[in-house]
């Protein structure tokens, strides 16, 4: 990702700071006054009034941000809502139309209240609000690994703060009295409502939490560094705070991607509720920091408290489904070139089938006309036999489009199914890593509450949207609308064991 | 569509229909002492079936307009469309009682008939041409972007020829100059107007032809090109291909602006022969 990024030397706007003005601040101390001259541009101090913007979500950026004095609000100004598909009318005319929606029951248990952010707090769902105060630090994600702005960020009051490029917080990141410093206040206000987003963590009592802040870890692990080895033995649980990491286990043909995991998600806990070993391997993807609490304090947690432990292995019991099911896929794969084609990664295609496809497009007609003229298909994609694999979402089981989500809103669920949750802030990440080029952004207006005027305004945003099998109706419209019975939306591996060679595998289920 | 197993129940239920259609008119036509006629009850009963029939598939134009109406499967409305459509050429036999009399009559008559052959040589393209496509075709482009596609293919043979230009302050260039030169006069005199389509290449139309001359090319410039003229090669054989699909998409689709305008044109005139049916009748 960051590969991508041009290297940017000097921020352009604010007060650049002299080696001998950043020397005044303690966490600049340790760091050489060469290195410092060498980086002149690389920190400036900014001041902000009441009201002003400091950066927006979705907005690409490199720097981070320090706040020496005063507040900022942060929140989301998209809408909190997804893109559905749903019929105008009832009975047979029914006519389809793409509307922003929003989920009206909460989310049930084991399932995210918060948004994630590149910020020490989260953002309520029902209500996209937080406040940072002096001391705190935001941006670090954006900074570090050149995701785009997860959130809007505006100065509460008059406010000042220093304005971080990538190298210089790297390097404060490895002086311990900034890491200390940014890790006390993160401890004293954070940490409290990082693990209690955790639905899982909700209920702890005061007293029991005031015993983890004082206990846990707060580590950091660089990219593609590995945090534990799958057969390794299971020695703590760790919250993500930043970054991303991916979970894979070692079968004889190689790594199968179990998982990814943004702020917010937890592992760990097979390991340490089973037979003490790691099921699986686990690397940092980006820069990665994690709150990690040590065997002692897990063990004594669910001791203490059986709803935690009836609630994780819960957890757990459900993700050991999910990996074994994806492993059953993987292992009736048995053909090179359908390895070859990437195919082993999909969960469901849709096939076109060549000898009877007239090249008619009225599947893409169809997708197009389902979802207000932007079709979610594209006729095109490689071969397999007789089959065209068209470009539509795959579900595929090593998603990469979750890669980098700067809110975490793009999720796979224990069935494996992938899809957007409602805070998406529309930056179009995942529609980049995707690299089927099967996510598309989706225009909307909505109406927004203008913050400077206070007055309601319609604006354009952006919401990623994916193929959604038209949920709706019984088949895809594509599927629906071929007048050939060429396209098909099929499970691959089923589809092309019956069709290639003629086996029809018993269903696990 | 093709017309595969799943037709089968199709197939048969318009030969059961069919059968008995044919049964019944062959009692009418030994029963009538005139013979058979549209006028009679059973003739007018026949042009009535006929009639609901060409509409049901003329509906699928319209149905095709509004792909996400969930008033039956597009396949629903194909097979009936094909199978319904032929029946109703039966009904109109039985209704004309195999006699066709006056000007408007005979041209309803001729266009239906055609109509009806235009619609079953689509049905055979349809079982040759998607199958004839996938085998010659390796690499398919959406039709739409064809025009795309090719631009595509003149850049990046521009680039890589381009590739080849001597460098600025390097010495001894005389060998460069002069593949870079062969080669640029290829591009500018052959190879692009092939590309785009301007004029029919003679020389890199058919496979056997441009092998010869990429590999004349080949000799006669300097081994660090050969890449690039192997890449020029291969970017001949995917206009070849387009070339081709063209052609194929083009008869495919083709036919149907026969078909259509005839099917409007036969609707049409089959209004003016009912009104002016009526106003015979009820004039008797």
């Amino acid at each position: 990702m960051s590969a991508t990024q041009p290297a940017v030397r000097r921020i352009a706007t604010g007060d650049v700071l002299t080696p001998q003005e950043l020397k005044e601040f303690p966490f600049f101390k340790i760091v050489s006054e060469k290195l410092l001259e060498k980086n002149l541009g690389a920190v400036v101090r900014r001041r902000f009034r009441k009201g002003e913007i400091i950066c927006r979500e979705g907005e690409q950026g490199s720097t981070a941000f320090y706040i020496l004095n005063g507040s900022v609000d942060v929140f989301l100004g998209a809408s909190i809502s997804r893109v559905e598909t749903r019929s105008e009318t009832k009975g047979w005319f029914r006519k389809m139309k793409s509307l922003l929606v929003r989920d009206s029951q909460p989310p049930p248990t084991g399932f995210r209240q918060s948004i994630p952010i590149d910020a020490p707090v989260d953002l309520p769902v029902d209500n996209p609000v937080g406040k940072l105060g002096k001391g705190d630090l935001f941006g670090e994600m954006t900074c570090l690994n050149f995701y785009p702005r997860s959130a809007t960020v505006r100065a509460a009051e008059d406010c000042e703060m220093l304005e971080i490029l990538r190298n210089v917080l790297q390097m404060l990141q490895k002086d311990k009295e900034f890491k200390a410093m940014v890790d006390k206040v993160y401890r004293e206000r954070t940490l409290d409502n990082h693990l209690r987003s955790v639905p899982v963590f909700r209920d702890l009592p005061a007293d029991f939490m005031a015993h983890l802040k004082s206990k846990v870890q707060l580590v950091q692990f660089d990219a593609d560094q590995v945090i534990c080895k799958q057969g390794d033995p299971a020695d703590s649980f760790y919250l993500m705070r930043i970054g991303h990491v991916k979970l894979s286990q070692n079968y004889p043909g190689g790594d199968i991607v179990v998982a990814y995991l943004s702020r917010g998600n937890f592992f760990g806990e097979i390991g340490l509720l089973g037979r003490g070993e790691r099921t699986a391997t686990c690397t940092a993807l980006d820069h990665v920091e994690a709150v990690k609490i040590p065997k002692a304090d897990f063990d004594l947690m669910v001791s203490r408290f059986p709803t935690i432990r009836m609630e994780l292995e819960q957890i757990a019991g459900r993700r050991i489904v999910a990996n074994q099911r994806q492993s059953e896929q993987l292992k009736s794969v048995f053909l090179t070139d359908f390895l070859s084609q990437s195919l082993m990664q999909a969960q469901n295609l849709l096939v076109l089938d060549l000898s009877k496809c007239t090249r008619c497009d009225d599947c893409v007609r169809a997708c197009s006309s389902a979802h207000d003229g932007i079709s979610r298909l594209i006729r095109e994609g490689v071969k397999y036999d007789k089959y065209l694999i068209a470009t539509a979402c795959r579900q595929c089981l090593d998603p990469l489009c979750m890669i980098g989500c700067p809110v975490g809103s793009i999720q796979r669920l224990d069935s494996l199914e992938v899809m957007i949750k409602d805070w998406c802030i529309g930056c179009g990440l995942c529609a980049k890593n995707c690299p089927y080029g099967n996510i598309t952004m989706h225009e909307f207006t909505h109406v927004q509450v203008d913050t400077e005027t206070g007055q309601t305004k319609e604006v354009v945003g952006k919401k990623a949207t994916v193929c959604d099998f038209c949920k709706e109706h019984a088949e895809p419209s594509c599927v629906y609308a071929c007048p050939h019975d060429a396209a098909h939306r099929v499970e691959p591996m089923k589809f092309f064991d019956q069709e290639l060679v003629g086996i029809t595998f018993p269903d696990p289920k | 569509m093709i017309i595969d197993s799943n037709n089968r129940p199709c197939i048969w239920g318009i030969f059961a229909v069919g059968s008995g259609r044919a049964v019944g008119y062959a009692l009418y036509a030994m029963n009538s002492p005139n013979g058979p006629s549209g006028g009679s009850w059973p003739g007018l009963l026949f042009g009535t079936v006929a009639i609901g029939l060409m509409v049901f598939a003329a509906l699928l134009g319209a149905r095709r307009k509004y792909p996400t109406l969930h008033v039956g499967r597009m396949q629903f409305w194909m097979r009936g469309h094909l199978w319904l459509g032929l029946l109703s050429f039966l009904m109109v036999l039985f209704h004309s009682g195999f006699r066709v009399n006056g000007t408007l009559n005979t041209v309803l008559f001729v266009l239906f008939t055609l109509v009806i052959v235009s619609g079953l040589v689509g049905t055979l393209l349809q079982q040759i041409l998607p199958r004839l496509m996938m085998e010659q075709i390796p690499t398919e482009v959406v039709f739409d972007q064809a025009d795309k596609f090719i631009d595509q293919l003149v850049s990046k043979a521009q680039q890589r020829v381009e590739s080849l230009a001597p460098k600025a302050g390097k010495t001894d260039t005389e060998p460069d100059n002069r593949t870079y030169e062969h080669i640029k006069r290829f591009y500018t005199d052959e190879l692009t107007p092939f590309l785009r389509g301007q004029k029919p290449s003679r020389l890199l139309s058919t496979e056997l032809r441009s092998d010869a001359v990429f590999s004349q090319l080949r000799k006669i410039t300097a081994p660090p090109a050969h890449p690039v003229i192997e890449d020029l090669r291969t970017m001949v054989r995917q206009r070849r291909d387009l070339t081709r699909q063209m052609r194929l998409h083009h008869i495919l689709h083709n036919w149907l602006l026969i078909h259509a305008p005839l099917s409007a044109a036969v609707l049409v005139l089959t209004v003016a022969h009912v009104v002016m049916s009526l106003r015979f009748l009820s004039g008797q």
